[in-house]
């Protein structure tokens, strides 16, 4: 069959639509919607009759995508009229917007007249699409530094001066001398073997014990590889890493795919270890307590921890506890959170409570709302713990297994350590030091030796050794042991967790808590009142503190009580197809498919996945800023430590989908340092608009939106079904076209990054970017080999059907309005072979790939089961060191009151900042980058400080009143824009019952000064910003900073996560 | 406001409006339907397993039915389980971009108070559009201005006709009599304006009432709820109810005893706005405790 594609009307498929008249703001511009003046034409001449008008129902009309409005990633159908997408609903294949979905197997066109649910933003999503504000050609910068003065240069120039650096803005005043390194210089390291080897050496001087040792090691080095040292960046501290370093890539929201786009160029091909994301401003303490619980014993040692956490299985959960969880407004919702669980709250069959000082939406469902203080949930946590513990309510059967085996007999998918024995030193006891056991010669998977020295249980008394991992022998142990086992003092980790929570009274933790005691025993009973079908669900509001870590660790524990892991209506984790082709018979093992893949060494400029004491830049404590071995991606750290060239200069900075100056608590810190060329010589941003953070850029280049590109959005604990939902081109794009490898493409993160690539000639793009004769010159050679893993499944005969002819062809016709320069069918079918094609058809036809939602159970066991070791009890963390006190952390969830990075206790309010500030969501707005959509402020223009009618009372203030917020850290209350621009923190009260006394709260999303709401002047004209995106407060930069690091703010230094929630301010009555 | 608002209540709850919800208070004046205080309270209604079909999915099989016969026989209705509204606007949202509404016309919003003293709150979530009255006051009041300008179709729906109801004055008169606060004027923005460049999506035209209208035509009109007719002529829900994220809304055929409307009105629960004014709306609301929200501050 010879599929046709339909041109819409006769036209030109390219000339309906080119929507943004930011350049210039010239005549042309404004009549390039040249679609629409047809339209409108025709429309007024009384040519569109009703037949051919309402076209919204026909599936030729639609796409199947992924929303990206905000992370929840709803499965979309963007509805088209005339080629200009104008309505955007849920996918009714996906399981977050129908609940249940309709069979994955349904016939596209049968789908058509259904749709799944889809909150406002996501309904909102043609205006970021078609926002007039955004950007099309590449802009560079004409002033200084964040003083938005803009020419429009071309793209080859564009790539040209950034690869090649030079006197790159010798007409802005004050740097008509400044030299720019390009990226071709600093693309020192190259050599994939030498990187290896000394990869390779450096571990070995981070080893070394002693400090003669290292100088000893590093001297080795520098003779060893005597030829090489001019690619590092100090040959005295090798372990700072190549020059490649000094070039850093950090972004906002990215999904798979194209983070492996970026890693690809950044890491694998450019060969810099400086590839950060932003996880640590969302909920970084809380995937990192889930990493941290999720290591598994193997070979010897804790490790493979997946950066992840569970979450209830709400469609199925009996008692909900939402601790600091807004699962209506934010917390990956409100979409499916809101379809499973409304239904089952009419039906009586789910009961809430909800821990917030704020009365969420989710509360507002709830039996029982408790406004706890901010940063008291570990104490909540605790003392519900004390009291399960001591009415004996506690699910002794899952605590005591031990190992797989124990799991397997108590009829457990999961098992804890909290029966593992451990020593006064925190390790946990081995075998051989009571003489129970010998240790055990075993074989690594590569075959080198190491040493079993099995763990220790008291079974009904007696030692007995065991290894976690045994699917033979199940140790079942005492769960409460306090004792000693030849001659060594021992607990089990319960015991240890037990007496943290018995460390004060209920009454005691009721007061840190600012709540009664009896709240504590209800909902301690409640919550063990449901069997396995009870969750206490952590999320930002548990992380998002000083004590964040310890905070979520205490929650999780509470959650290993009742034993819920991998049951219905428990705590489940999410399941994805593997993309990459990691899978037997998947066809693309995209990982492997590199010519001359580099293996990034050395330090980070976060000085992640290192310790401190193991450096050569090691001076005694306190480090001049933290260190995180345990965590990755701490976003408030990558600016800030550029600033202080700690542990070295930085040369280059990308940006993508990244906008730290507005996200971060503090962000006014990240503001002084971008606007400092001498301290970061040169800025590129890949974005929309001029954003709050690429006004600081030196080129910022256009990317394009979630509606007209790739990604693979993967999932969230939450959703039971094994899935992976595909973004792909569903809107013609918007920039301009460009050509890369001779293909013509539109501006975008990838044709950037592939004409840098063109440009120096790195490996791993280009013909034979993925082998020989395997192309990687367009975006969908990458993206749709991921398609076609999917399609494969995870195991042979795991594959979907092919795509019928009439499949076939409605794929076509729905794609007819997109330009060739994002979609060539006969480029798409060639960039994943005839053979995968009809399937990979098959997928992007429905947006994805989604199991059934009877297959993600097994009675009333969860099937896509976590199944492994959680740990209750972190043994790495009990040994580890805090860098800045040079103390030992906790392996055990504790209480800690808010501190800064000395572990000094904070106490403003004995500096008169009465109140409490926090943030919440609401779900009009996601953080930086929705104020362009026009119809969400038509529901909610503005936002408010929110304030408790008690307070009001105290300060003398009323609804409506406007008030400034202060604080010690910024005691103006005031943005500093470096631009001459200053923009104080006033905001409208709004005076309510919901919020506890004493804790103010504003939303995230208002407040802008960049993103379209102010004035640009580009190409010498002015483009006036739109005074209803600049609307409202946003308060960050009223966030404590730290006393110590002075330009971050106040941090978790064990989980990484920035604190949102621990600042004392004061509002001044304006 | 709030201070003011707690004085002049003598009840013990006092209650509080969210900015964009001003408006749509003065509508949701809740009456319990005599007829139906004396029923037993028992269980609301009854409903599909949740892990069978979805019940948007039901909703869409009963339309499908429905549409089978001829309008005169059918009688649409919304049911609306405030339950399980948890304020989200994706209704507010869906229905601006399914009907291109200009700046200043929503033809549905979500009024949200609070009620109660810390730390016994409540916040209450009342999704409000046109009733579809089967005595529907905005129709005579218009049609004494301009005749034929809104009329009940047979399906029960109430429609304007773009081309006759043009003008302040008719919608003015309109606008009065409603107690529902449901009929807006077009006056023709586009929420791009003003910016560097009007979008395309927003010049587009629309099928409302189940011919397509341009821009210029409903720029100037009265406009209003129609229960999305060009999606049920499609054979689709309305985009309010397709979309409700918690599936509080509901559509259906009453005359189909079959379909899930139809089942939910024998819920003891079910209220409908405004009752006292005769207007036989043809949506109903179903609240957890009425007296307990709405009613506590409007008079019945």
């Amino acid at each position: 069959m010879k599929p046709k594609i339909d041109q819409p009307n006769g036209q030109s498929r390219r000339e309906f639509l080119k929507t943004s008249a930011l350049l210039g703001g010239s005549a042309a511009f404004l009549s390039q919607a040249v679609w629409c003046e047809k339209l409108f034409a025709a429309a007024e001449a009384g040519m569109l009759s009703a037949a051919d008008t309402y076209d919204l129902a026909k599936p030729e009309n639609m796409l199947q995508t992924v929303c990206l409005q905000c992370n929840t990633g709803c499965g979309i159908r963007v509805k088209l009229m005339n080629g200009v997408a104008v309505k955007i609903d849920g996918n009714p294949y996906n399981p977050w917007t129908l609940v249940p979905p309709i069979d994955y197997k349904t016939p596209l066109a049968d789908s058509a007249k259904l749709e799944g649910a889809l909150c406002p933003k996501g309904q909102s999503g043609v205006q970021t699409l078609y926002d007039p504000y955004r950007i099309v050609k590449i802009l560079k910068r004409a002033g200084k530094r964040g003083e938005n003065r803009w020419v429009s240069i071309s793209f080859e120039q564009a790539v040209n001066e950034i690869v090649n650096g030079g006197l790159l803005f010798k007409n802005v005043k004050g740097e008509e001398n400044r030299r720019v390194t390009g990226l071709k210089e600093l693309w020192a390291l190259r050599d994939p073997k030498l990187a290896a080897d000394m990869g390779k050496a450096i571990d070995e001087i981070r080893h070394k014990k002693t400090p003669e040792e290292k100088k000893a090691a590093v001297e080795e080095f520098k003779k060893k590889f005597a030829a090489h040292l001019h690619l590092l960046i100090d040959p005295e501290h090798p372990d700072l890493g190549p020059k490649n370093n000094q070039v850093s890539f950090v972004w906002g929201r990215v999904k798979a795919g194209r983070s492996e786009f970026i890693k690809r160029f950044i890491s694998e091909s450019f060969g810099s270890t400086n590839a950060h994301g932003h996880t640590t401003v969302c909920q970084g303490s809380l995937y990192f307590t889930g990493k941290a619980m999720s290591d598994q014993f193997v070979e010897g040692k804790f490790s493979g921890g997946q950066k992840f956490y569970w979450q209830a299985d709400t469609s199925n959960v009996d008692f909900l506890l939402a601790i600091g969880s807004s699962y209506l407004e934010g917390g990956y919702g409100p979409t499916h959170h809101a379809r499973k669980l409304m239904q089952r709250l009419v039906e009586g069959k789910v009961k809430i409570a909800v821990v917030d000082p704020r009365f969420s939406k989710i509360a507002a469902k709830a039996y029982k709302w408790v406004p706890a203080k901010p940063g008291s949930e570990a104490a909540l946590a605790l003392g519900m713990m004390r009291w399960i513990i001591e009415q004996k309510r506690f699910d002794e059967k899952f605590l005591s297994a031990a190992n797989k085996a124990a799991a397997k007999a108590a009829g457990e998918q999961s098992w804890t350590n909290a029966a593992w024995l451990v020593k006064e030193d925190g390790a946990f006891l081995r075998a051989s030091e009571i003489g129970l056991a010998p240790k055990e010669k075993r074989q690594t998977k590569d075959g080198k030796e190491w040493e079993f020295d099995p763990f220790v249980i008291l079974a009904k008394g007696q030692p007995l050794a065991f290894d976690p991992n045994d699917e033979k022998n199940a140790a079942a142990g005492d769960v409460l042991v306090n004792t000693t086992v030849g001659g060594i003092k021992v607990k089990s980790s319960l015991q240890i967790i037990y007496e943290s929570a018995a460390s004060k009274t209920i009454e005691e933790w009721a007061e840190v808590c600012g709540i009664s005691a009896d709240d504590i025993v209800e909902l301690a009973r409640e919550f063990t009142s449901h069997g396995k079908r009870a969750v206490a669900d952590p999320h930002r509001g548990v992380s998002q503190h000083t004590n964040g870590f310890y905070n979520v660790l205490a929650v999780y524990c509470l959650n290993a009580l009742i034993g819920n892991w991998d049951w219905k209506g428990g705590l489940i984790k999410a399941s994805t197809y593997n993309i990459l082709g990691e899978k037997e018979g998947q066809p693309f093992a995209l990982g492997k498919m590199h010519p001359a893949k580099l293996k990034p060494f050395g330090l980070s400029i976060i000085r992640h996945d290192a310790k401190y004491e193991e450096s050569t830049i090691f001076s005694g404590y306190p480090a001049r800023r933290n260190w995180y071995p345990f965590s990755s991606d701490v976003y408030q750290e990558i600016i800030p430590s550029i600033g202080d060239a700690y542990p070295y200069p930085t040369k280059v900075l990308f940006t993508y989908m990244a906008a730290p100056t507005y996200s971060l608590p503090g962000g006014q810190t990240n503001i002084e340092i971008l606007s400092d060329p001498n301290k970061i010589p040169l800025v590129i941003a890949s974005d929309i608009t001029i954003g709050e953070t690429s006004m600081y850029a030196d080129y910022i280049f256009p990317d394009l939106t979630y509606l007209e590109r790739w990604e693979f959005h993967g999932s969230h604990p939450s959703i039971p079904q094994k899935v992976q939902p595909v973004r792909n081109p569903a809107a013609a794009p918007v920039t301009e076209s460009v050509t890369v490898f001779g293909e013509k493409l539109p501006i975008s993160l990838e044709s950037m990054i592939l004409a840098i690539a063109e440009k120096m000639g790195l490996p791993g793009f280009g013909p034979n970017g993925l082998g020989e004769n395997q192309a990687l010159v367009r975006p969908e050679d990458f993206y749709l080999k991921m398609v076609a893993n999917i399609a494969a499944g995870d195991k042979p005969g795991d594959a979907v059907p092919d795509a019928d002819d009439a499949e076939l062809q409605l794929f076509l016709d729905a794609r007819r309005h997109l330009p060739p320069t994002v979609f060539d069918p006969v480029k798409w079918q060639q960039a994943v072979g005839e053979a995968n094609w009809k399937k990979v058809v098959y997928v992007l036809n429905r947006g994805g790939r989604y199991q059934d939602y009877e297959k993600a159970y097994d009675g009333e066991k969860f099937a896509n089961k976590y199944g492994q070791l959680i740990n209750v009890y972190l043994e790495k963390y009990a040994k580890a060191k805090s860098p800045m006190t040079g103390k030992k952390l906790f392996g055990y969830p504790v209480y800690q009151p808010v501190m800064d990075v000395l572990g000094r206790e904070i106490h403003d309010e004995q500096e008169g900042f009465d109140l409490n500030l926090i943030t919440y969501r609401v779900v009009t707005q996601t953080k930086s980058r929705t104020v362009a959509d026009y119809w969400l402020n038509a529901i909610q223009p503005t936002n408010e400080i929110l304030l408790n009618s008690q307070d009001a009372s105290r300060l003398g203030l009323s609804e409506g009143d406007k008030v400034k917020i202060v604080s010690k850290s910024n005691p103006d209350g005031m943005w500093d824009l470096k631009n001459g621009t200053f923009k104080p923190m006033i905001g409208e009260v709004k005076v309510i019952e919901g919020i506890r006394p004493g804790v103010i709260a504003f939303s995230l999303g208002k407040g802008h000064w960049a993103y379209g709401s102010s004035d640009v002047r580009i190409d010498g004209k002015i483009v006036k910003g739109d005074a209803r995106r600049a609307t409202g407060i946003h308060a960050n930069a009223a966030m404590r900073l730290d006393d110590h690091l002075k330009n971050t703010c106040l941090i978790d230094p064990v989980g990484g996560s920035v604190s949102f929630y621990d600042t004392r301010v004061r509002v001044v009555k304006i | 406001m709030a201070q003011e608002q707690k004085s002049n209540l003598t009840r013990r709850a006092f209650f509080k409006l969210t900015s964009s919800a001003a408006a749509g208070l003065a509508a949701v004046t809740a009456l319990l339907a005599s007829s139906r205080k004396s029923r037993p309270v028992g269980p609301p209604y009854s409903i599909t397993e949740f892990n069978g079909v979805s019940e948007t999915v039901r909703m869409h099989n009963d339309l499908q039915r429905a549409l089978a016969k001829k309008p005169e026989e059918r009688r649409w209705a919304m049911v609306i389980d405030t339950r399980r509204c948890i304020g989200c606007n994706a209704c507010t949202a869906a229905c601006i971009a399914e009907n291109n509404l200009p700046p200043g016309v929503m033809y549905r919003t979500v009024p949200e108070i609070e009620s109660g003293e810390f730390p016994d709150v409540q916040r209450h979530f009342m999704p409000t559009n046109c009733m579809q009255c089967d005595n529907a006051p905005c129709i005579e009041a218009a049609n004494k201005i301009i005749p034929g300008a809104m009329f009940k179709r047979p399906d029960g729906i109430v429609e304007i006709d773009y081309t006759k109801m043009r003008g302040r004055e008719v919608f003015e008169a309109a606008k009065s009599a409603c107690p529902y606060t449901a009929l807006y004027f077009d006056e023709g923005k586009n929420y791009t304006d003003g910016t560097p460049a009007v979008q395309p999506y927003e010049k587009r035209s629309v099928n409302e009432y189940d011919k397509t209208w341009t821009r210029l035509q409903t720029a100037g009109s009265t406009r209003k709820c129609h229960f999305c007719t060009q999606r049920l002529a499609a054979g689709q829900l309305p985009a309010c109810v397709a979309t409700c994220t918690g599936l509080a809304m509901h559509f259906g055929d009453l005359n189909d005893p079959e379909s899930l409307v139809a089942q939910m009105m024998q819920s003891n629960r079910l209220m409908r706005l405004e009752e006292s004014q005769g207007t036989e709306p043809r949506v109903f609301y179903l609240a957890a405790q009425p007296e307990e929200s709405c009613m506590t501050c409007h008079s019945f």
